[in-house]
């Protein structure tokens, strides 16, 4: 179906649910309006922490709040102790942000691949982080575009020419290429294909084993049972359940919490 | 296995394709704001030969009516990168000019004069940007609010001077400087600082994503406020540099300073091939191409007897029928931010 045939595994295969004991992003008695009602979290060094519920259970939000792009009432998200204040902020913390809808919120379709990338990297290649040299900056997004394996014609064509997938690759390339530390991906493999579907856990669960940390939100529990070292259940701005990483868990057992 | 490396060799000759038309497309797209400028300089040559007029002195009169919107547009050119407008361009230039004036008249010094004439008009620009941010309007709003505030400023300075309907400087002092060689050259100097910043620096580019999607980029750590301060400042550069040409080139000034560098600045960003929408695609030559082209277009004019009520009407329906091209693909985003 996707033109190509598929090889290894396509979730992470293992089932340790074990990770680092070192907290990298906290958040604490966290409020804001019905989206997240007095919200902890921790994510962990090394740690695919899943986050799933019905759309409008404050997940989306949660994500956002994560990476400093939504403020709280009350409470705070903490990046190694410090509060962090913004998304200019959580970049410099080395915290990368795939939103739910990429088109819109992650890419700018009318910009090159080559913009899209860099974008995310300035501070990476350019000279004293403000002089930009055309040779620095397109080996770095070559690069991108070499490990991802992005289909492109090239670095100079809108992003709006590529298939979802490559779209998403050059998403996950903006972060990865920045070297973030710890990802916030809020359905990450929305309208990409299988294909590239399994390239992109493949690429999460190495991040994982480098220990990277990563927070998964999805609306498919599928993708979340298949890549989770634990899973939060939200509902109405609450965790409703926790769950370990464990080979018996299906989707029945997450459903009964979301609604 | 064969046929895995004919598909292979397929797919890369299909790519090869559309990389060779795409880049074709892009030459044409951004070649045609020149080509349209090279067809009026040929057509003004044509014409000024027929109607046997002083060329050399007609060329003058281009030089120095287009090196200042020429000047302005250029630092205009950020600010419509961010898919924003200001509409009080012309006002600041005729405010930064008087008072620039008065400065030489006070002090006797150019340099001086100059430095006022920057000054200002970046913090008036500056104004505009830091109220919009305070509150939370598009920057346009303000502008609009700025050119009712500059023009009644223009007849208060006017009258404070009280020398009657004009604030005048003597000629002598700035005969020197009243050359085409140097008017260049201050053009040249701000368009390459301009070009440096704007494709070469972090603030450059990021403007550029800013005016391609303000979402992405607000995601993308990108301060929308602080973008548009750094535009507003370097767009009041050059407003200042434009006012100390206009001071330059007619020393007395009366109310209808710089009158019309507001709107021939928008019309030349515009003719130039400057996206409306401004963003990714967005480019500084579009400034110099635009306000050549445009005083061209008044010359030829000029040359054909149309007097400047059908020239501003024949302006207004090229203007339109460019944005109407050039956007036919976005239309729908055009509305400034």
């Amino acid at each position: 179906m996707i033109g190509r045939e598929m090889e290894g595994d396509y979730y992470r295969s293992d089932y340790d649910g074990s990770f680092g004991e070192e907290v990298v992003l906290e958040i604490r008695n966290a409020q804001l309006a019905d989206q997240l009602k007095d919200f902890n979290l921790q994510l962990h060094k090394g740690e695919i922490l899943g986050v799933g519920g019905l759309s409008h259970c404050g997940m989306h939000t949660l994500g956002k709040v994560l990476f400093g792009a939504e403020k709280l009432e009350q409470g705070q998200v903490l990046i190694q102790t410090r509060e962090l204040k913004n998304e200019a902020d959580a970049m410099d913390q080395k915290i990368g942000y795939v939103a739910k809808d990429s088109d819109i919120e992650s890419l700018s379709l009318n910009a090159s691949i080559k913009d899209n990338i860099a974008v995310g990297g300035f501070d990476q290649f350019a000279v004293n982080r403000f002089l930009i040299l055309p040779g620095r900056e397109k080996a770095y997004v070559a690069k991108q575009i070499k490990d991802l394996s992005i289909k492109c014609a090239g670095m100079e064509y809108d992003v709006a020419t590529l298939s979802g997938g490559n779209k998403q690759k050059v998403v996950f390339g903006k972060w990865i290429g920045r070297g973030s530390d710890i990802l916030i991906l809020d359905c990450p493999t929305r309208g990409v294909d299988v294909g590239v579907k399994q390239a992109m856990y493949q690429l999460m669960y190495r991040m994982k084993k480098e220990g990277k940390s990563i927070v998964i939100i999805s609306e498919e529990m599928a993708e979340l049972i298949g890549m989770s070292n634990r899973l939060l259940v939200m509902k109405d701005g609450e965790i409703q359940k926790e769950f370990g990483r464990d080979q018996s868990l299906g989707e029945a057992d997450i459903i009964q919490y979301m609604i | 296995m064969e046929e895995k490396v004919k598909k292979s060799e397929t797919v890369k000759t299909a790519n090869k394709v559309k990389k060779e038309k795409y880049a074709i497309k892009r030459f044409i797209m951004n070649l045609a704001p020149l080509f349209g400028l090279l067809v009026l300089v040929a057509a003004f040559f044509i014409i000024g030969t027929w109607k046997e007029i002083n060329i050399p002195y007609g060329m003058r009169s281009i030089m120095n009516q287009s090196v200042v919107v020429a000047v302005v547009a250029t630092g205009a050119v950020f600010i419509y990168t961010l898919g924003s407008f200001d509409i009080s361009l012309g006002a600041s230039a005729a405010v930064s000019a008087l008072l620039g004036a008065i400065v030489y008249n006070a002090t006797e010094n150019l340099l001086l004069m100059a430095a006022a004439c920057i000054g200002i008009a970046i913090i008036i620009s500056l104004f505009n940007s830091i109220l919009a941010s305070i509150f939370n309007l598009p920057v346009f709003v303000t502008t609009i609010a700025m050119l009712s505030i500059l023009n009644a400023l223009v007849l208060v300075l006017i009258k404070i001077n009280n020398t009657g309907a004009e604030i005048a400087i003597p000629a002598a002092a700035v005969k020197a400087l009243n050359t085409v060689p140097f008017k260049i050259a201050v053009l040249a100097a701000f368009m390459i600082f301009c070009i440096f910043l704007f494709n070469f620096t972090r603030i450059g580019r990021m403007q550029k994503f800013l005016g391609s999607n303000p979402i992405c980029a607000k995601l993308t750590g990108i301060s929308a406020k602080k973008m548009a301060v750094v535009a507003f400042a370097i767009a009041g550069a050059g407003v200042g540099l434009g006012a100390f040409l206009s001071v330059v080139y007619a020393p007395t000034l009366t109310r209808n300073v710089a009158s019309s560098v507001g709107m021939d600045v928008i019309i030349a960003i515009v003719f130039g091939g400057m996206p409306v929408s401004g963003g990714a695609r967005s480019k500084i030559y579009a400034a110099l191409v635009g306000a050549f082209s445009m005083t061209f277009l008044s010359q030829i004019m000029a040359m054909l007897n149309l007097n400047s009520g059908y020239g501003q009407m024949v302006k207004a329906a090229i203007f339109i029928l460019v944005v109407f091209l050039a956007t036919s693909d976005q239309r729908g985003k055009l509305l400034p931010r």
